[in-house]
């Protein structure tokens, strides 16, 4: 068997075990960004804990 | 390949500069993060803390910066490997079953073997995989997200393809 071949087999496993992300990821993910308080970073794992907090 | 211009609005600091650049790799972030924790909330946490990383050392981005894709993917595997170690990881994975031929219908047989072939791979085996045949990267790009030479991302991808052998071997018998 070629590296091609397997290649393909491990990719059909790795699509078959994937569950999707829920809706609307990526545009949480564009929101994360553009709200983060990047230049404090001392308020960004409190605000990050919050974030998800909200998402969950 | 990423615009010079938004590359240095990104460096400066502009979080929606960092965002229209990491666009298209939130998806194929995400598929990284899957592949590596095998649980959707998980992977969705991964990439969130893997992208306010990536804001916070975006500065630190060469100015002449092509593509963002290994530097992204650093933080994500980084941040995969992080929720790995942590404490409850550990608790929730005893819960984590092998396939079973008779219960996952979804799989075909030869297929239940190659995943569980796969879900045995040490990880880091498991990540060089992932991301040579599932995101499709070039192994210069491999061995740069790993952090390691070339010639040693070959060899992990190639060790773990040894490893899974047999199953690979018996799907190749039925054609």
């Amino acid at each position: 068997m070629n590296e091609d071949q397997a290649g393909r087999q491990v990719r059909s496993v790795f699509e078959n075990e994937l569950e999707p992300p829920l809706a609307g990821f990526d545009a949480r993910m564009r929101t994360v960004l553009e709200r983060a308080p990047a230049r404090r970073p001392g308020l960004l794992g409190r605000w990050n804990w919050q974030l998800r907090s909200s998402f969950s | 390949v990423a615009s010079r211009d938004l590359v240095a609005s990104a460096r400066g600091g502009d979080a929606t500069a960092l965002a229209l650049l990491l666009e298209p790799l939130w998806e194929p972030a995400y598929r990284l993060a899957f592949s590596m924790l095998r649980e959707r909330e998980a992977a969705e946490d991964a990439v969130q803390e893997a992208a306010l990383k990536a804001l916070q050392n975006v500065r630190k981005l060469r100015s002449d910066t092509e593509s963002l894709r290994p530097w992204f993917f650093t933080i994500v595997a980084n941040q995969c490997r992080s929720t790995r170690r942590s404490r409850w990881w550990g608790v929730l994975r005893l819960a984590e079953l092998p396939y079973s031929k008779s219960s996952d219908n979804t799989l075909s047989e030869e297929r239940v073997d190659l995943a569980n072939a796969m879900r045995q791979l040490p990880v880091e085996q498991r990540l060089a995989i992932a991301l040579r045949y599932y995101l499709d990267l070039p192994m210069e790009e491999v061995a740069e997200v790993l952090g390691i030479s070339l010639a040693a991302a070959k060899s992990r991808v190639r060790r773990a393809l040894m490893a899974m052998a047999p199953a690979l071997n018996a799907e190749g018998e039925m054609g």
